[in-house]
């Protein structure tokens, strides 16, 4: 951004005389040239600038994934997603895909490829699908989200209005299947917005089917997934201000996406611990309660502690306390780096996934003569339909407890916690058979 | 508040009275380039001669369908002005000494009452359109009066870039001129993508906003890459700025000017059209299933029936409906196809001539 300053100081020094001249004088005035070092140094800035982004786009525009999701009940949901491994497993937001019976993909270029979802994140706005197909993918490099700084430049690649998958121009002309590219820079980090808990905000235009694409680096590196923007007035148009998904956090759930079999993953939160709203002048984000016997009491919090950092990163708010964790999955351990009467101290927090526990089976009653409950009928991508319980089933054990009603089923999934393995007993069509369940959270 | 990104994605609903502000924001970009030195305003000052302004007066505009607009359309009456084309001058580019003006076609629908240009120097001539070209949304305008413009021995054709941009990423600038004298306005981005539009048009990233469509973009070299324009193919309203730009390349403008400027106009080829309606395949990948046939279509007399599922098109695999009309728009109207359907158990191969696609449809 040299360049810039550089004009300022010259604001006065250059005047614009063709511009009174008439027009015929005008046309011959106009060629010309006007260059000086200054122009000319701030042209070959400019030049090399333009070589390293075009060497950037040509490198990772074979990666670049369209994405249509054909929805129940006709339609399509539209967006962008990248390839990350040679096998071609792909990136994208969970809202891209949410709701679709089934996935088209085409790369750059228009090749097509059948797509399988392999795991979501809906609080994270992430999945991971899987192109089907031999040979190799062009994939991109996750690189590392913490290192970006505002003000760094960086590039995003999607298909806005679908100008790259449809022909908005001729209506009945073909597509041509290229990403488009805008630029743009990083205008801050760590920003908190919903399911965006540590976004990366940019002022490079994204729009509506720039979801799931990638935010690329000069180096080339994908440090985030942009996916959501601010708008107004429902225009849904941009406005300068754009969250990306930021690769650490994508990058700490990968192994648990890569083993989902097409369900979600958890978040997870330090069960028991209750922080307050904002630190005051002692810069840190006071702990105001701890629920006795909860994990977080196991983990050595006590009230009055001072939180000053989480994972590394110093916490202000609780705002940002939600977001850091919010970029963990269940499971992980959290270093946090506490103030008591003047003596620091390091916890370390299992994260517990949160929510009520889910297993997505909504019951009927089923004339029978065995005892159980009956199923309705089997929730979409639920724990339940992976696990291959089918509408007309009776559930009969539960980890070993008979199930006579819906209430004794509502009872002890109650008792259970999303992440919980548990057994069912079955009986389909006369004959018993015994499913495991990994429950997923609500 | 925020809006996720997918054609589905749903945004929050707020109305605001701030709707006045984002006119004046649109239109308050015609900042002087010509005072700020450096290679940049150079880049502008290079192109001022043949950057003209052009307003418009209608008695009547065209309307953007209702269900372009959000919320329907249906917002409150001191809010309607912002579905409304700002008032305000737009942009042009001289291309021939004579006085022809090229611009977008989307600057001069409606009902046009008059054309006023205002040239470089400040002088103000009245304009009348010569010829559209609705497949480039460009449209070509002259002023008044026999005499030449510009003497033949001054005059020099615009800076046409010899071809077009052979891949995205370069950068480019939109330049824009303002009603008052003296007044070029420049915005820096980049080639998008290329080969937009059948490979008539680039996508740039450019802030296009309602007065500086069609105008020239250039590039680092001061070279005129194309014209702005397609500010009604998006979601923006009347040209407000989404990051989402195109332009009509020179490569296509010097292909199509002479035709313009011999007062012809140019349409859009009509489309092909093979007559089955369909939907999403059910898994994705088991082919286009046919749920019902127009009647006298090129699918009728071929033999198609519904409940077929036509699973190859001209040698290429069918795994859905999206991929068979991406197949059937990349042919012409008049061309021979041949297919291959499954029907039952059955696969049987068929073929036909592709047909006009129905107007209204």
């Amino acid at each position: 951004m040299k360049y810039m300053t550089r004009r300022e100081s010259q604001r006065h020094q250059r005047s614009a005389p063709v511009l009174q001249a008439s027009l015929a004088l005008l046309v011959s005035l106009s060629f010309v040239p006007r260059t000086s070092a200054e122009t000319g140094e701030q042209v070959s800035a400019l030049r090399a600038l333009e070589k390293r982004i075009k060497g950037v786009v040509a490198g990772c525009k074979p990666a670049f994934v369209f994405i249509k999701g054909a929805q129940e009940g006709g339609g399509y949901s539209s967006g962008s997603g990248f390839c990350i491994s040679p096998d071609g497993y792909v990136l994208t937001n969970d809202h891209v895909i949410v709701g679709a019976r089934s996935i088209e993909a085409y790369m750059t270029g228009g090749r097509y490829f059948k797509t399988a979802v392999v795991g979501r994140d809906p609080g994270g706005d992430v999945a991971l699908l899987k192109l089907e197909g031999d040979g190799k993918f062009p994939f991109l490099k996750l690189g590392d989200s913490q290192a970006v700084r505002p003000g760094q430049r960086v590039l995003a690649l999607g298909d806005p209005f679908l100008t790259g998958s449809e022909n908005v121009f001729v209506r009945g002309a073909p597509a041509n299947f290229e990403p488009a590219v805008s630029m743009g820079i990083v205008s801050a980090v760590h920003r908190y917005s919903e399911t965006y808990n540590d976004a990366i905000q940019v002022d490079l235009a994204v729009n509506r089917g720039n979801s799931g694409g990638p935010l690329i680096t000069l180096d080339g590196k994908v440090v985030g997934i942009n996916g959501k923007i601010e708008t107004r007035f429902a225009l849904g148009i941009n406005t300068g201000v754009g969250y990306a998904v930021p690769s650490n956090q994508i990058l700490r759930f990968m192994k648990h996406l890569e083993v989902a079999e097409g369900g979600t993953v958890l978040h997870g939160k330090i069960e028991g611990l209750e922080v307050g709203e904002r630190a005051d002048e002692k810069a840190g984000l006071p702990v105001i309660g701890v629920r006795q016997g909860s994990p977080a009491a196991a983990s050595g919090f006590k009230a009055g502690d001072l939180l000053e950092r989480l994972g590394g990163l110093p916490v202000r708010t609780r705002s940002r306390y939600k977001g850091i964790l919010g970029t963990y999955p269940a499971g992980d351990t959290v270093v946090a780096e506490v103030l008591r009467e003047g003596e620091k101290l390091t916890l370390k927090a299992v994260l517990v996934a949160g929510g009520k526990a889910h297993l997505g089976l909504i019951p009927r009653a089923i004339e029978s003569d065995v005892a159980g409950v009956g199923v309705g009928s089997v929730v979409r991508s639920s724990p339940a339909q992976r696990a291959g319980i089918k509408e007309g089933d009776i559930v009969t054990m539960f980890d070993g407890q008979p199930i006579t009603s819906t209430t004794e089923l509502k009872s002890v999934m109650n008792q259970r916690r999303p992440g919980d393995t548990i057994v069912l007993k079955l009986s389909r069509a006369g004959e018993d058979l015994e499913l495991k369940v990994t429950l997923g959270g609500k | 508040m925020a809006a996720s990104m997918s054609s589905t994605g749903q945004c929050r609903r707020r109305l605001s009275l701030l709707i006045a502000l984002s006119f004046s924001i649109t239109l308050s970009l015609s900042s002087p380039a010509a005072g700020e030195p450096g290679a940049l305003s150079a880049i502008a000052d290079g192109l001022s001669a043949w950057v003209v302004s052009v307003k418009v007066d209608r008695s009547k505009d065209i309307e953007i369908p209702r269900s372009r607009l959000p919320f329907n359309g249906r917002v409150s009456p001191e809010s309607q002005g912002y579905f409304k084309r700002p008032k305000g001058s737009v942009t042009g580019l001289l291309v021939d000494r004579r006085g022809y003006i090229l611009t977008s076609n989307y600057n001069l629908l409606g009902t046009i009452s008059s054309i006023t240009v205002r040239l470089p120097s400040g002088e103000e001539r009245k304009a009348r359109v010569v010829a559209r070209d609705r497949l480039d949304d460009l449209a070509l305008i002259k002023v008044e009066g026999d005499a030449d413009l510009v003497e033949k021995k001054s005059w020099r054709d615009p800076p046409w870039a010899e071809t077009s941009p052979s891949a995205a990423g370069s950068f480019v600038f939109a330049i824009g001129r303002g009603s008052a004298p003296g007044r070029l306005n420049l915005t820096e981005g980049i080639i998008s993508a290329v080969g937009r539009n059948s490979n008539r048009a680039v996508q740039t990233d450019a802030k296009l906003n309602y007065g500086n469509v069609g105008g020239p973009l250039v590039d680092l070299d001061g070279k005129v890459v194309g014209l702005s324009g397609f500010v009604g193919h998006t979601y923006s309203q009347w040209g407000l700025n989404s990051g989402i730009g195109f332009a009509t390349t020179a490569e296509t403008i010097r292909m199509v000017l002479p035709r313009l400027l011999a007062g012809k106009d140019i349409e859009p080829p009509p489309r092909p059209f093979l007559g089955i309606q369909s939907e999403p395949a059910s898994s994705g990948n088991d082919g286009a299933p046919v749920v019902a046939v127009v009647p006298k279509s090129s699918a009728a007399s071929a033999g198609v029936k519904s409940k077929d599922v036509i699973i190859r098109f001209n040698g290429e695999e069918v795994p859905n409906f999206n991929r068979l009309r991406f197949l059937i728009f990349s042919c012409k109207v008049g061309d021979k196809v041949e297919f291959v359907v499954r029907r039952g158990e059955k696969k049987m191969t068929l073929s036909g001539v592709l047909g006009k696609f129905p107007e209204g449809r």
